[in-house]
């Protein structure tokens, strides 16, 4: 270190959380950076030495190793100069993070669908996007791909049941392949029921790197009374015939198991059968999603819904069986927004060519939609309610330990509970922070996560 | 002397910083605003 860095007082961040981990290893949370670390004892003295502003001279005294330590500790925020307004770098993180490039975007083709579940929260009145609508869209996106310059591109489809449109999925990917910049991948998306997952269908997405979504919620007696068709009829036949499809010829299937009261007791039967029937290996990965009610459609279901101050340990329970029987399983946890709808550079549109960036929300209440692509301008004066959202506008979050990692939580929730946009709720992390951020840790080393291995692991 | 073994501080994720280059932010909004998928809902 320098001799004037030396001499200038730091202290330990304000928002740092120490988490023990077990096995002599604790781990560092950064409300700031949104950064997890994993630490020794000696490091943890180092940090500890700073609890009051001091500088690496007094701290340290000479030491070489230590003054390392420290330098390390202050490149990731961890130590800081005693004037370090923190809360100004978490609003400069998340302004960027807002801003930076790398559009993604979400076709809701149709709110239509061929099941009928028991806890849907879409509403029924379906509407299906015609091509006038995909075409604007798509150049909506390929305007802002050639704004940012980025060279890959995502493209989610997303319904009600998005393969009863599979035609016009067909026309907007092979419309945005001839209209995207040459050299811009294009990866996509499919939020499915699986049921209409067709080899053909499934070899034709082969050509677009993708990544599937299929629900199954458990053993034909279960999944069928959960997930039947909209004659009544059950689909766990068909969904499996998809997930099999997807397997054979999509990049990755996340199977989502949509776990409450009702169903929890039968995931290990699931896993096994799964297991034994050859459902598993690198391209499936397990994940389990709380069920929850949270629009006027799904309500009568929220007695059977976990609530989110147990579902934290539901969700470890799960993860770790689904790891023991030898699938890929894991979770994530966010930091300083909850989710995708608070980017901007997350754009979905729904049928009518209306952003709406929650998918939970898909254009019924007009405080979720931001704009429409046939507007000028695109985006009306909600945009700001999802775009400029900080966990700092609000009091309860302010005083909360996690702010940084729950970011306010999700607005549909939030909606839903209180009747105002602009309130908070809090969500699953709020609760067994630790203990899911030590789950978090052993997943991410267990799959290389950390090394950006994802895609090698999963697919 | 801390012993070497005990100087690295293993980031599990890295987090973001302002004066970060976008390339590192849009890597690390992947992972930790997306968890590594386009569509994930919590």
């Amino acid at each position: 270190m320098h001799s004037n860095q030396l001499a200038k007082r730091l202290v330990k961040s304000k928002y740092l959380l120490k988490i023990d981990i077990g096995d002599n290893k604790k781990a560092l949370c950064s409300n700031i950076t949104g950064s997890i670390s994993l630490i020794d004892p000696e490091i943890e003295d180092v940090l500890e030495s700073y609890m009051e502003p001091k500088s690496p001279n007094e701290s340290c005294r000479g030491d070489p190793e230590c003054e390392k330590v420290t330098k390390e500790l202050m490149k990731r925020k961890m130590l800081i100069e005693e004037s370090t307004d923190e809360i100004g770098i978490f609003n400069d993180v998340v302004e960027k993070i807002r801003n930076a490039g790398m559009y993604a975007f979400t076709f809701t083709v149709t709110t239509a669908c061929n099941f009928r579940c028991i806890y849907c929260y879409e509403e029924k009145e379906p509407e299906r996007m015609v091509w006038k609508v995909a075409n604007r869209c798509i150049g909506f996106m390929v305007e802002k791909v050639e704004e940012t310059g980025q060279k890959d591109v995502s493209i989610t489809f997303y319904g009600g049941e998005p393969l009863l449109e599979f035609n016009l999925i067909k026309k907007i990917l092979l419309e945005s392949r001839k209209r995207l910049p040459k050299n811009v991948h294009i990866s996509t998306g499919l939020v499915t029921n699986g049921s209409l997952l067709t080899e053909d269908f499934a070899k034709f997405l082969e050509n677009f790197d993708c990544v599937s979504q299929i629900p199954l919620d458990g053993l034909r007696e279960v999944h069928d009374k959960r997930r039947a068709f909209a004659s009544g009829k059950g689909s766990f036949d068909e969904v499996i015939g998809g997930i099999k499809n997807a397997i054979a010829y999509l990049s990755k299937v996340i199977i989502r198991v949509d776990v409450d009261k009702t169903n929890e007791k039968h995931i290990p039967a699931l896993l096994d059968w799964l297991k034994y029937n050859n459902i598993t290996g690198h391209k499936v990965r397990i994940y389990f999603g709380p069920v929850t009610a949270i629009t006027k459609e799904s309500e009568k279901h929220a007695r059977l819904c976990i609530p989110s101050y147990a579902y934290g340990k539901k969700l470890i329970e799960l993860t770790k069986l689904a790891q023991r029987k030898g699938f890929v399983s894991y979770f994530n946890i966010p930091a300083f927004l909850y989710c995708r709808a608070y980017r901007k550079a997350q754009v979905s549109f729904n049928p009518k060519g209306d952003i709406v960036p929650c998918l939970q929300r898909l254009g019924k209440e007009k405080e979720f939609v931001v704009g429409n692509v046939f507007n000028d301008p695109v985006y009306n004066e909600n945009a700001n309610n999802f775009f400029k959202r900080s966990p700092l506008d609000f009091e309860k979050c302010r005083k909360c330990k996690i702010f940084g990692f729950c970011g306010g939580g999700c607005i549909s929730e939030a909606y839903h509970e209180n009747g105002n946009i602009n309130t908070i709720s809090c969500p699953v992390f709020k609760y067994h922070f630790d203990e899911l951020v030590k789950q978090y840790i052993l997943d991410n080393l267990k799959y290389g996560l950390e090394k950006g291995e994802d895609r090698k692991i999963t697919g | 002397m801390l012993p070497e073994q005990a100087q690295a501080i293993r980031d599990i994720r890295p987090g973001i910083l302002p004066g970060d280059r976008i390339e590192n932010i849009a890597k690390a909004i992947r992972k930790i605003i997306l968890g590594e998928c386009d569509f994930y809902l919590p």
